[in-house]
This record gives C-alpha cells, sequence and structure tokens, in this order.
C-alpha cells in the first residue's frame, strides 16, 4: 500500500493538498483487505483469465467475389 | 390540452395512437418538450434540451405515419439519451466540466438505431461525471448537480444514470437510455420507481459511448414497464463490427413480441442478496417476496456463491477507468471535476499491478463457471433491487450507500441481465424496487418474469405527482 502511495505522491504529489493526500492515504487503507481478499482467493496456474483477444479474422472468413468462371478447381 | 396521464402512457400505449393517427408525433413531441423545459431544471434532468433535433425528428415521423410507413412501436417516440453518447455536433459533457464543450462529429450506434427506427430524441440527460469512473462521494458529483427524486426533491434518483431516472419518472420523455457497469440503471430505476433492463454484455453497442471499464459497461433502456424496455432492447440490440465487445450476430440481436411464446421459469429469491434492509425498505420487501410466492408457484430460496467478487469488479472497474481516462488524470484536470473523491481517486486506481488485475480476471471467469452452474437450476433469480429507499441528498455516499453488493457484483462482473421494476413504496411514499436477473444471454428471461409480476400488480402505473 506504501508503496502505491509513494509512487502516486512522487508523481502527482504537487498536484496535492495535504488533505487530499490524506484521503489518499485512508482510501488506500480502507483498500487493502479487499485486494488482500482478492490476492488470498486460490486460483491455479491453469485458470484462464475473463478477457480473451479477438483475433482479427473476420476478414479472412469473408467470401470471395465471385470470378469468371475458367477451368475446374482440383479439390 | 390533454391531461396529465398522457406523460406516464406506456409505450404501447402511445404506439398504437400514433400509429392510427390519433395522435400527432408533433404534438407529442412538444407536449413533452414543454413539460421539460418546465419541470426539467427543478430536478436537473438534463444536461441540454435539442428542440430542434426533436421537432426535425418528430416531423418526420409524422410524414412517413401519414404516408403510411410505419417503421415500429418507437416511430414517433420521444427519448432522452444519457449525455455520455455521442450525438453529432452537439456537446456530449460526460456530466463532468473538462468535456463540458466536447463535440463528436459523429452518432452513438445506439443513437443511429433509435433514429432508425424513427424514436425521437428530445434531449441529453444529466449524469454523475464520467459515470462514476473517477469514483464520487456526493450526488451533486455531476457538471448539471444532483439530480433530484421526482418522488421526493430532497432524495436523490441514484446514479450514474441519474437524469434518466428523473426523466422517465416524471414523465418528461417517454423512456430514456441509461448505462451500467456498475448499479447505475438498476440503482436509479428502483429509486425512481421505473423499469430498467441491464442488458447481456456484449449484446448492446458501446460504439459512441464513453467508455469507463470497457469489459463491464452496458447500455440500456430505462421507461414505464419491462414490456417498454423489451420493446426498445430490439431496436438497440445487435452485433456491430465497430464495438468488438459486442457478441456474435447470431447471439447479439433481440426480438420481442408481446406473444411471444411463454416458458415456465424457475425462479429463485435470492436469500444473500443484501445483509439487512433499511429506511423502510423491509415491509415492501416482504410483501413483495410473499406475492412473488404466489405468481410463480415454485419459488424457492437461492443464495448467492460466496467469493471475493466485490473486490474483483472493484479493481477491475478501477484499473480499466484509470486507463480509460488516463489523459484526463495525466492533465491534472481531475482538479475540475466536482466531487472531492472524484479528483483524486484516479491517482490511486493508476497503481495497481498488474498481476491483482490478472487475479481479478481470473476469479471472475470462475465466478462465471459458478453462476453458469447456478443457471443450470434456475431461470431468474430475484432479489430487491436495493436495500434502502432513494438517499437524501447531502448523504456521504462513501459511507451511506456502501453497504455490500454481491448482487451487483456478480451480475456486472458475469455480464449477466438484470431487470428492475418498482414493487412497493416505503411509509414515506418513497419506491422500492425488485430485480430479476438471468443467465448471459437469457434477457428474455429476464423480461418475462418482470413482465409477469407487471402483469399482476401497478406499482409501475403509479408516478409521482408533478406540478
Amino acid at each position: 500500500m506504501e508503496s502505491r502511495l509513494q509512487a502516486v505522491f512522487a508523481q502527482y504529489g504537487s498536484r496535492l493538498s495535504d488533505a487530499q493526500k490524506s484521503d489518499l492515504r485512508r482510501i488506500a487503507a480502507e483498500g487493502q483487505a479487499a485486494l488482500d481478499r482478492l490476492r488470498a482467493f486460490p486460483t491455479d496456474n491453469g485458470d484462464g483469465p475473463a478477457l480473451y483477444l479477438k483475433p482479427l479474422m473476420e476478414r479472412e472468413k469473408r467470401p470471395a467475389p465471385a470470378k469468371a468462371t475458367g477451368a475446374p478447381k482440383k479439390t | 390540452m390533454p391531461g396529465e396521464e398522457i406523460f406516464y402512457l406506456s409505450l404501447s400505449e402511445l404506439a398504437k395512437r400514433i400509429e392510427s393517427k390519433k395522435l400527432s408525433p408533433v404534438e407529442l413531441t412538444q407536449l413533452y418538450l414543454d413539460r421539460s423545459q418546465k419541470f426539467g431544471p427543478r430536478f436537473n434532468a438534463y444536461a441540454m434540451l435539442t428542440p430542434e433535433i426533436a421537432l426535425e425528428q418528430a416531423k418526420a415521423a409524422e410524414k412517413e405515419i401519414h404516408r403510411g410507413r410505419y417503421r415500429g412501436p418507437l416511430h414517433g417516440i420521444p427519448y432522452a439519451a444519457k449525455d455520455l453518447l455521442a450525438v453529432k455536433s452537439i456537446p456530449t459533457t460526460w456530466g463532468a466540466k473538462p468535456y463540458a464543450t466536447q463535440v463528436f462529429d459523429y452518432n452513438a450506434t445506439v443513437i443511429d438505431h433509435l433514429k432508425n427506427v424513427g424514436a425521437v430524441m428530445i434531449g441529453k440527460a444529466s449524469m454523475i461525471e464520467l459515470a462514476g469512473g473517477s469514483g464520487y462521494r456526493f450526488a451533486s458529483a455531476s457538471l448539471q448537480g444532483e439530480a433530484k427524486n421526482p418522488w421526493d426533491t430532497t432524495c436523490w434518483t441514484c446514479g450514474s444514470s441519474s437524469g434518466s431516472g428523473a426523466i422517465v419518472a416524471a414523465g418528461l420523455a417517454a423512456f430514456a437510455i441509461g448505462t451500467e457497469t456498475w448499479g447505475s440503471i438498476i440503482c436509479p430505476s428502483a429509486f425512481c420507481s421505473i423499469s430498467g433492463l441491464r442488458p447481456t454484455y456484449g449484446r448492446v453497442s458501446r460504439f459512441g459511448a464513453m467508455a469507463l471499464a470497457p469489459s463491464m459497461d452496458k447500455i440500456g433502456p430505462m421507461a414505464r414497464s419491462a414490456e417498454d424496455c423489451a420493446r426498445i432492447f430490439a431496436a438497440i440490440a445487435g452485433h456491430d463490427q465497430k464495438d468488438r465487445g459486442t457478441i456474435a450476430i447470431d447471439k447479439a440481436a433481440f426480438t420481442y413480441s408481446p406473444s411471444i411464446e411463454l416458458r415456465k421459469l424457475r425462479v429463485g429469491w435470492l436469500s444473500n442478496a443484501w445483509k439487512s434492509y433499511e429506511g423502510g425498505a423491509a415491509k415492501p420487501v416482504a410483501a413483495a417476496n410473499a406475492f412473488l410466492k404466489k405468481i410463480f408457484g415454485g419459488m424457492r430460496d437461492v443464495a448467492l456463491p460466496i467469493g471475493p467478487w466485490e473486490d474483483a469488479a472493484s479493481l477491475i472497474v478501477q484499473v480499466e477507468a484509470a486507463a480509460s481516462f488516463r489523459s484526463l488524470i495525466r492533465s491534472g484536470k481531475l482538479s475540475e471535476l466536482t466531487d472531492p473523491l472524484a479528483q483524486i481517486l484516479g491517482y490511486l486506481n493508476e497503481q495497481y499491478a498488474a498481476a491483482d488485475y490478472q487475479q481479478a480476471l481470473k476469479v471472475r471467469e470462475i465466478l462465471q463457471k459458478k453462476m453458469d452452474a447456478l443457471f443450470e437450476s434456475f431461470d431468474v433469480l430475484v432479489a430487491p433491487s436495493q436495500p434502502v429507499p432513494a438517499t437524501p441528498l447531502s448523504l456521504n455516499l462513501e459511507t451511506g450507500l456502501a453497504f455490500p453488493d454481491p448482487q451487483g457484483a456478480i451480475g456486472n462482473l458475469c455480464g449477466l441481465p438484470a431487470l428492475s421494476v418498482p414493487c412497493g413504496f416505503t411509509e414515506k411514499n418513497l419506491p422500492i424496487g425488485l430485480q430479476f436477473m438471468a443467465g448471459a444471454g437469457d434477457d428474455i428471461a429476464a423480461i418475462q418474469a418482470a413482465r409477469t409480476f407487471q402483469l399482476h400488480t401497478d406499482w409501475h402505473k403509479r408516478h409521482p405527482r408533478i406540478h
């Protein structure tokens, strides 16, 4: 928690009043329990994240425009 | 001059009159515009009214209908759009001072869909700044000021679709479009005694809508009834190549007919949605539960799975919001936001570790499987939308509205559809809402259950006296 706060203050400290810094410290402290619970929840290496890339394959699947007939293709 | 009741007619009623040419879209639009001009400021309901756009669209609708080209139940119907939906050439403020003069040169897909079915946009609904993307502590967290509840103007409408809730409750438009990342359609619908649908994630395109947490943002209708919500949802749902978060074409679209074949629903009452009820909510909740048992024979208690779902949902929202508003955070313009929490939280949200975000995503996947398993035994899960009625405007929301919400966390983490409908009032005449939640993609089950409830009750037909 402290390292996160120090990162915030290092980057943005000049924008924050003392009251705002205290407020952030309080929020971070209150949020630590939630972070600890999340970290403690057992997950395995094999558990996939619920966020998947959608490869841009639609173009490959689009049908080719009709061409003039020629010799039949071998399949 | 029509009486007050015209402002509260359902979509179906309005559509019948418009289609039969007994009601002019231009006349209806002007009536809603006049009412919105008169009463909108009382509730801080609008970011702006758009009378020129509205009357142009209403005249076009009237012309088409007179020529026999009736587009369907939304043709000529006035609505308001939450002010995070881009509408070409007019300000889209996101409810936030840094974006007060922001203008896009395109429409959000939802706006285009509504235009295509002939709906009439009368204004942009006010909202919580950045839809709460940098957090907020007070109801006043908005460029437009705190949205006041038409049932009691000393109370809040809830947010972030705060103006949308006020507009529908006060009869300022026939329906409104809201959005939800976590609670922002369901809560205002409950506090304002209206019906609001949070669709399955990915069924409505977010193209042109402000992003808050892209893996959790959803757009949905807020209206007079579950049936109205279904009709609006049918107009706005669908795959969109411009929003790659939308699901496949065959799964995204939604069609609705009142004569749709109904299936026997397995309904479960969530026994652990809320720890306790306050503010007089307990009595109407108990009455709603007893009534549900009568109309859904076989309804039984069921518990949500236990786990760090809210912790995961909070972290995902905060991390994704920090990314969404990165330029705002880095620019220093957070200080221009209205709310004291919004002015600082973005800085902290930037500092979560990637490993913690990944852990939240793993937890999410585990939860999705648990909910999938639960929906093997139930079609719909019901619980009160909120454990309290509308809160006072001055309430510190960080402490006063911060109770555990596993129902909201689970529903939004898993992208599940839910429909909130009115189910009663407290002794102080503040509304209480009931939420019907279904499995992913099974929006029709939530709609059917809510509609069945509304066929047996008249809570949704009550409205505040506005004068």
